[in-house]
Order: C-alpha cells, then structure tokens, then sequence
C-alpha cells in the first residue's frame, strides 16, 4: 500500500523554515519546455494496459448488461429482489463492521509498531507483514480449522464443561465477521502505521512538559495527528470489504451472504446468463463509485496512497476546540497508574497479534495431524501429508505454475511501474496526482466485478484461460503496489549524484545507467520481489481468467476447499507461507544491504 | 560586568507593576525561593555509558544560567532531567526544596523550548500557547488574556492564527518560547533554541531573550555549545565535558580565569607556553620553557617549583613592542614571520625563539603600530592577566 520504503523522516524537517506552504502538488514552472516533459511519454505503457484491463472491460460490462428488448431487466430485477437488495446491504453492513472492529485493533498495533520498545515494534512488525503477503485464502483456511466441529474453539469449549456437545461456529455470521476483520487487519495498521512513524515523539513528549498527562497527551496530540491514517485505513478496509467474498464465502456457507459472494457464484455457475452477470458487476462498481465519491467529500482520496497530507490533521486540530471541555476527566484519568488506562490498548494489540498469528499456526499444525476431519488439535502426528503433497502432480504442477508466473508477472509489472514512476518522479508535467491516482485505482475497486470485464474482453482476444491471459490479470493489483513502492525509491535517491554525474560529463542515459540504477538496485528487485508475491497469492483475478486448463496453488486450493476438507490443504497453506516468508527474509535482506551500501534508511514498509 | 548592562544598554530593575509583575512566580513561604534548583550528585547512565556523573550544582532564583559545552557532554541529558523527560540514575533534583526528579513531566510545571521547537503541527500559535493553560483547567476570559499576553511578549500578535509550517524559523522559535512562558513556570528550559536559526537572527534573538528574562520571574536554565552566546547573555555559565562540570562561573570569571587546560581551550583563543615551574611568589608564578624563555602568570591551585605546567594568555591581553625598545622589561621575545592584513584587523604570525610558533590578532587602531614580515618583536603581558595551570 502505502507502505513504502522511504528516507526515514528528519528529525529537523519540522523546524526547516517554510515560510510559505506550498502545495505539494509540484506542477511545472509554465514556458520553460526542458526534454524532462518528454519523459510523459514513458507513461503510455501503463495508461495504455488501464485502458485495455480496467477502462475496456468497465465499457464492456455496461454494454453487455443491457440487453436488446428490455434493456433494464436486469438491473429491475437486482433493485427489487429483496435477495440482491439484502445482499448489498449485508454488503455495506459487513464492510462497517469489519471496518471499525479492524480500526479499534489495529490502532493499537500500528501505535506499537512505531512508537513501541524496541522489541515490542521488531516483534509486531513482523507479525503484520507475513499476513499482509500470506494469501487471503490461506489465512482463511486456518480460521476454518478453528472454527471446525472438532476444532480447538469447541475442544475447549467441551473441556470446560462450558457446553455438552460442539457448537456451530462454522457458517455463521459472526464467524464471518470475526473472519473478515482478521484477515483485513493488516490493510489497516499500514496506512496507520506510516502515518504514526511520522509523527514525532518530542511532540507528545512536548505534551507532558507541558502538563497534559499521557491520556490528554493522547488525545489532543497524538490522536488528531494520526487522523489522516485513520482515515485512509478506513477507506481501504471498507472499500476492500465491499468486494470482498473470498473469506464470506468459505466461512459463511450457503446461507445469507453478502453481495460478492452471490456474483461470484453468479459468474461461475450461471454461465448462460452474462448479461445478468455483468448488470451485478456494475451495480457493484457503481455502489463503490457512489462511496468514493461520498468520502472523497470528507478526504482527499489521495490520501489513502499518501496519507501524510496536512491539511486532514489540521482540520482534526480544529475540532479538538470542542474536545477541551474533556480535559479535567482526562487529567483524572491521568492521575491513574499508567497501567490503568494502558491496559485496553495492550489487550486490543494481543488480541489482534492473535488474529494474525492463530490462523497460521493453525494451518501448520493442521499439516502435521493424522486425522482427515479436522480434527485438532491431537498429538497423532505424521509427515504423510507432506509427502503425499509432494507426490501429487496435480499439486507440483499448481505450486510451478504459481512461481513460473509470479516470475514472468513481477518482470512484466517492475518494467512497466519504472517507466510510470519515472515520469511521476522526474516529470514536470500537469497532472501528476490525477495519474497515480488513476493508477492506485486497482486498490480500492472491487476487483470481482473487474476480472468478470475483464474475462469478457480476453474472451474476444482468445487470451480466456491462457498463460498469458493470467498475467494480465495478475498485473493489475502488481502494479499499483509496485509503483508506489518505486516512487518512494526514486523519491529518496539523491538526485545530486546524477547529476554529478552530469557535470562530470556523462549523458543523461548513461548517467541513470551509470549511477542511478546501481544505487536503487536493492529497491527495484524489492518492488519485482513484491510483484511475485501479489501473483502468487491472486485468487480473484485467477477465477475469472484460468479458464479450465491452468491451475495455481491458490486456485486449486480455492476449488479443493469447496469439495472436501483434507489435511492436505494445510500442506498447500504451509508451501504458500514458507514461500512468503523466504521472499520476506530475501527482501529484509536486500534492504539491510541497500542501507549499508547507500545509507539510504528503509524497512520493508 | 553585567551581561545586561553590555547587551541592553541601561541594565534596568526589573518592572515591578503591570501585567510582567501577574508573571511572577510568588515567592514561596518559609523564605526558600520556589524558582531554586539544586541538583545533588545528579548521574545519569545510559546501559553501560555515563551520560552525565556526579552533578553537584544551585541554580539561584530567577538566574540565567547556561550550560555550555561540545555536543556530546550531557547538557541535554541534564535538562531532560529536569523536565522528567528522563530519570536520573542515581542523585535528586530539588525545586524550591522540593524533590523534583520523581514526578512525572506533566506535574512538574516546568516550561521547556525544544531544539525543535515541538510545536503542535495541528494546532495554530494561538492553540498552541493555550495549550499548557487548558491542561490546567484555564478557560475564557482568562485564558484569552494570557494568550494573548504571552503572544505580544515575543511580538507574534500578527502571526497568532497561523499553522507552525507557516511560520519562519525565527517565528517558530518565538511561538515555543511563548508556549513554554504563558504557564509562568518557576523554571525555564531552553535546549539550542536558536541553533536552527541563521546568524543575524541569532544575535536579534539573543538580545530579545535576556530582554525577555527581565520582564518574566523565571529561572533560566539555557544550553549552548556556542562560547559567544554563553558569554553575552548569561548571569552564571556552567562549562561541560564528558558528563562532567569543569567550571562554574561569571562569565568573566570563566574567560578569564578558567580553571584548567578544557575550559581555557574550549573558551576562545588563547596562547599557551609550557613549561617548568621555578619560581612562585606573591601569587605570581614564573615558567621556564624548554626554550629557555620565562613566563609569567597568576599561580594557579596546587602547583609547586619543579611541575610541569603552561601559561595561558588571551591573545588581546597581549602587547606587542618592538625588540630594541629599549625596555628592560622582562618578555618574549621572538620574529614575526607573516602578516595577512584583513581590513579592520591583521593577523600576526609569530616564531618565538627557541622555536614555537604563534598567531595574534591586532585591531589596526590609530596609535597602535603595524609590523611587517621580519620585524624582530617582543611580547608582554600583565603577570595576572595569565593563569598558570597544569
Ligand atoms: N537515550 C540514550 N541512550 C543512550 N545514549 C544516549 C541517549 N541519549 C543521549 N545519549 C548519549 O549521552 C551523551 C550525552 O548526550 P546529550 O545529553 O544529548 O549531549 P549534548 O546535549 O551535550 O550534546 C551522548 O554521548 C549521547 O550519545
Ligand atoms: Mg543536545
């Protein structure tokens, strides 16, 4: 997301002379045409791939949607059939929910992992950036073993006499909900998280100096400075939430479901009908068009990429003129032992580390347990699975297939993102927020109703289930991750050396070459690193495009769950986050390198 | 000398009407004056690294007190102490005869301008200086008339509606200074204020301070590592090394008498010869260089004949004659070797016989005789405008 390697912030930054703001928008200085305006050009692969992926197949989707003869059957029947209109309100109910429950957990972790002991921020860091990379579906995975019938929740639960036979966990809605705030939460402490670590710890230091105790401290410094994060964290969970329907899908069976989940099964069994397929992809993409455009009233959107911006916390500080008739309950409240009023916020932060790490550990128990039911936990152990696994073809050629395209995407998408980051860094041309807006897009839309448009149009190009159809696919949420993370690397290189480098007599080709490309090597095979990662664990895209004949891991996996629960699944679960975490511990690496050799600071956020 | 009286021109009495004198701390009962700091045996340690060791020193009431020394010698640990930042390892601090160090920041009231600032980037410089009076339950009218008192005093009037990252560095530095005054701490704490700032605003802002110290009640305790800036504003300047305090003094005191080798080194130019102590008498002690020239100098603690020990001399304090004077007066004679003429002033360049080399800076006054390369000169000094030390 947002999270990006960046310079880590100066500390005098704050106290540099700015005696008027500017914009940070740096539009050019008008007149002067410099060749740098020619490195616009360099933005046409991309501008050009989101019109063919996300532009084209939108058209598309509209077109097929209104059928000759009646054109707006459909969309009659998905705004009167009290199915589809409970579904989309369940939609908008589940995203809140998880929206605020991720909110009140995460804001605690993301408090830790910036301003934390030492330990405590190492510790958390970690455990929030192998769930953020281990795949949706496999987390879910371990949160089905757990709510299983002979799972460890109702082990416990008849061990302690609490009830006298297993309780339903599985398929219902809480299971759904406590399901989709876990697995979200990691969207949410990133933006939180880059906006805490910014905020200067002299400042609520200032605080106490000045008399505010650690909860006023909190509440009128640190909390209004960290608003911008909030929000962003917010617009992301609930957006991701709206389109959301890999984890309702498995953990809340077939009853009342959310509105995903019903186009997904739309679209994979009503194949006769796509003209009703595509009405309910857009009416989803509309209901999020109406959102963004709802909050773009209250945030700037580009705050969910860059959520530092000022002027959020600014109006924040404005509001706090009601909040200081709060300040005598606060200083009371401060007169407690800190442990008092610091014990919500650590047991939110262990709870929440239990909902990252849980689901995982689960899965990894799971692979090495004898029994076929989900039956654990026992203490029948057995390696069996693993070698089965490795047996199988059906599930080598799955996990080849994963890493053979996760390579060719991460190439594909590192080339096209250093052309569009270089025109976003170097460029001096109008327009420079809109584009990477425009290109953060695929972040926040819901890409269920995209693959279906996009399914439509590889259709007619013939690509429908081939190698390179899925490529396609996978690049369009590669990219605007990428991206953003070679912005941030092209932001901190020091310029000056190139053009030193200049000056020393090199063209500017050879001076990128030359000096440039060494330096930010490190930060480009980070971004490709984390283009591999995002193909190897799409799912959403791989459902609507594989068509028949090719198979990923997380697709197989996906088509096993729905048929028969078998150890080997963990097996699967565990390959997936043993690769995550050998990408993670190469990428940390890489970083810890480019900081020795360049000084440039960075941590895998 | 008065700092004061050389800065501000007339050093005038504190005034005692008006709204400056609502900014006094009263005086607390039982004649101990409130705005005292003592610090007893103060250390600090850092894992196995002594930051600050055994710091023994009383701050007077409504003092101007600065710590000076080089980056790295415990100044700021020592004030974060004092703002319960930090916590000493071993040692107490007392405010008014009150124990400080146990009490967290908050209750301390003690006001503190930061290297940077910290102003709250949220907030504009009005919220920012009513910040400290809402967190004591300040409000209204009150609080309006305070803030906006505390505003005029570091003339900000036209700026109070303004973010931080609106404002000038100088701006900046104002807003800190008028958000840690506006609560009328007993005790004010000042770490590099104007370090972020460029050199003529330095000087302005220096002059303004002292102005200010002399209109609020508070005890000033001011870290620096800059020599001139300690020297023009402060009543006392406390001299730091390595965690240590070396000197306590006026500032006259510690140029002109400083205690050992650091302080005379660390506080501006001075000319050293060494030497072997041969003969003491009447407070005067006389070196013999290896030279062969002799030295003279106030003697300085514990020496005896037969040490080791070097005279230090500032270099303004020296005179400068030519060789066939005629005067019998004892001095050092030697060669001028160079001369670089630098408009107002020249430097000399000087090789004393028997070897060692010297540089001295003569104003070109009327009156005062020039020299060229060559010229075979002696110098002279006042015996007790020199120390004598180890
Ligand atoms: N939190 C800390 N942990 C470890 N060492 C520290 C810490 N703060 C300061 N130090 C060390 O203590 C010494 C004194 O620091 P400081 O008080 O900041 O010096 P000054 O302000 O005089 O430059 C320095 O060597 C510094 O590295
Ligand atoms: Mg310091």
């Amino acid at each position: 997301m947002t999270s990006v390697p960046v310079r880590a912030p100066d500390p005098q930054a704050g106290a540099t002379l700015a005696p008027q703001e500017k914009p940070a928008s740096s539009s050019p200085p008008p007149a002067r045409r410099s060749p740098i305006d020619r490195l616009a050009w360099l933005l046409v692969p991309v501008l050009a791939f989101y019109a063919l992926t996300l532009a084209y197949p939108v058209v598309r989707l509209a077109a097929q949607s209104v059928p000759d003869g009646d054109p707006l059957r459909h969309y009659r029947t998905l705004l009167t059939e009290p199915l589809y209109l409970e579904a989309l309100g369940r939609t908008f109910i589940y995203a809140s929910v998880a929206m605020l429950g991720a909110l009140i957990i995460g804001y605690p972790l993301a408090y830790l992992m910036s301003h934390g002991p030492r330990l405590a921020r190492a510790v958390v860091t970690t455990l929030i950036v192998i769930p953020f990379f281990v795949a949706l579906l496999v987390r879910t995975f371990g949160w089905m073993t757990i709510f299983a019938r002979n799972g460890p929740i109702n082990k416990l639960l008849l061990g302690l006499g609490v009830v006298d036979e297993p309780v339903q966990l599985m398929y219902t809605q809480q299971a759904v909900l406590l399901g989709m705030i876990a697995v979200l939460l990691p969207y949410m402490v990133l933006p939180l998280y880059t906006v805490m670590r910014r905020i200067d710890p002299r400042l609520t230091q200032a605080a106490n100096g000045l008399g505010a105790g650690g909860p006023a401290a909190f509440a009128f410094v640190f909390l209004p400075l960290s608003i911008p994060g909030v929000l962003a964290g917010c617009v992301l969970v609930f957006m991701l939430g709206l389109g959301f329907f890999i984890t309702p899908d498995l953990l809340g069976g077939s009853g009342e479901q959310v509105y995903p989940v019903l186009l997904n099964r739309t679209l994979t069994t009503a194949v006769g009908e796509p003209a009703f397929a595509s009405a309910m992809s857009m009416v989803l993409l509309v209901a999020s068009f109406i959102v963004l455009l709802a909050v773009s009233r209250v945030v700037p959107l580009s705050a969910i990429w860059r959520p530092e911006s000022a002027a959020v916390s600014r109006r924040s500080g404005r509001a706090l003129d009601a909040g200081w008739r709060r300040v005598n309950l606060l200083m009371r409240i401060s007169r407690l032992p800190s442990i008092v009023y610091r014990a919500p916020g650590h047991v939110l932060a262990g709870v929440g580390l239990a909902l990252c790490l849980v689901p995982m550990l689960a899965a990894v128990l799971m692979s090495f347990q004898r029994s076929t039911f989900a039956e654990f936990p026992s203490t029948d152990l057995t390696t069996d699975w693993y070698r089965e696994f490795l047996a199988d073809p059906r599930w080598v050629d799955a996990f080849l297939t994963s890493i053979r395209l996760g390579v060719v995407v991460a190439l594909v998408v590192t080339t096209l993102s250093t052309l569009a980051a270089l025109a976003l860094v170097r460029g001096t041309f109008p327009g420079k927020d809109l584009i990477m807006g425009v290109i953060a897009t695929p972040l926040i839309i819901p890409s269920v109703a995209l693959a279906f448009g996009l399914y439509l149009v590889l259709f007619n190009l013939r690509l429908d289930g081939t190698f390179a159809g899925l490529v396609i696919g996978h690049a369009i949420p590669a990219v605007p991750l990428v991206t953003l993370i070679l912005v941030a690397n092209l932001r901190a290189f020091d310029y000056r050396l190139e053009q030193a480098a200049r000056g020393l007599g090199a063209s500017p080709l050879r001076a990128f070459l030359t000096v440039t490309l060494p330096v930010l090597r490190p930060g480009f095979l980070v971004a490709a690193f984390f283009g591999f990662l995002t193909s190897f664990d799409e799912l959403v895209f791989t459902i609507s495009l594989a068509g028949t004949g090719l198979r990923t891991l997380p697709l197989r996996l996906w088509e096993d769950l729905h048929v028969r629960f078998s150890p080997i699944l963990a097996v699967v679960s565990v390959a997936e986050m043993l690769v995550v975490i050998t990408v993670l511990g190469v990428v940390a690496l890489m970083m810890r390198l480019r900081q020795r050799r360049t000084g440039m600071k960075g941590s895998i956020l | 000398m008065s700092s004061r009286a050389q800065l501000g021109g007339a050093a005038t009495a504190p005034e005692t009407n008006g709204s400056p004198a609502a900014l006094r701390t009263p005086v607390e009962a039982g004649g101990s004056d409130g705005r005292q700091l003592r610090f007893t045996g103060v250390t600090k340690r850092y894992q196995d690294f002594e930051a600050v060791r055994g710091f023994d020193l009383d701050v007077r009431g409504g003092e101007f007190l600065t710590l000076l020394g080089p980056s790295g010698s415990g100044k700021t640990t020592v004030l974060s102490m004092v703002a319960g930042f930090q916590s000493p390892t071993a040692g107490s601090i007392h405010l008014g005869g009150q124990r400080l160090d146990r009490l967290p920041p908050e209750r301390r009231d003690i006001g503190m301008v930061f290297q940077s600032y910290a102003l709250f980037p949220h907030m504009t410089v009005q919220r920012n200086v009513a910040f400290p009076l809402r967190m004591r339950g300040i409000r209204g009218a009150e609080l309006a008339r305070r803030v906006s008192h505390a505003i005029d005093l570091v003339q900000l009037g036209a700026h109070s509606h303004k973010y931080p990252t609106q404002l000038s560095g100088g701006q900046q530095q104002r807003a800190a200074l008028a958000r840690a005054i506006v609560f009328e701490p007993p005790v004010l704490l000042m770490d590099e204020p104007l370090g972020a700032l460029d050199r003529r605003l330095r000087e302005a802002v220096q002059f303004e301070l002292v102005n200010l110290h002399r209109q609020i009640a508070s005890t000033i305790i001011y870290v620096t590592h800059d020599q001139d800036e300690a020297l023009t504003m402060s009543d006392r300047i406390v001299i730091m090394n390595e965690g240590r305090i070396e000197q306590v003094g006026t500032p006259r005191e510690i140029y002109a008498s400083p205690a050992n080798a650091f302080v005379a080194t660390f506080m501006g130019e001075s000319v050293e010869f060494r030497g072997r102590v041969e003969r003491i008498a009447d407070g005067i002690c006389t070196l013999r260089s290896a030279d062969g020239v002799h030295v003279q100098g106030r003697n300085g603690p514990g020496l005896a004949v037969g040490d080791e020990a070097v005279v230090v001399v500032r270099p303004e304090r020296i005179t400068l004659a030519p060789a066939a004077d005629g005067t019998e007066a004892a001095g050092v004679s030697g060669q001028i070797t160079e001369v670089l003429y630098m408009g107002q002033r020249s430097r000399y360049t000087v090789q004393i016989d028997g070897g060692s080399v010297l540089h001295l800076i003569r104003e070109n006054t009327v009156g005062v005789a020039s020299y060229a390369a060559g010229d075979d000169i002696v110098l002279r000094w006042a015996a007790d405008e020199a120390v004598v030390l180890r």
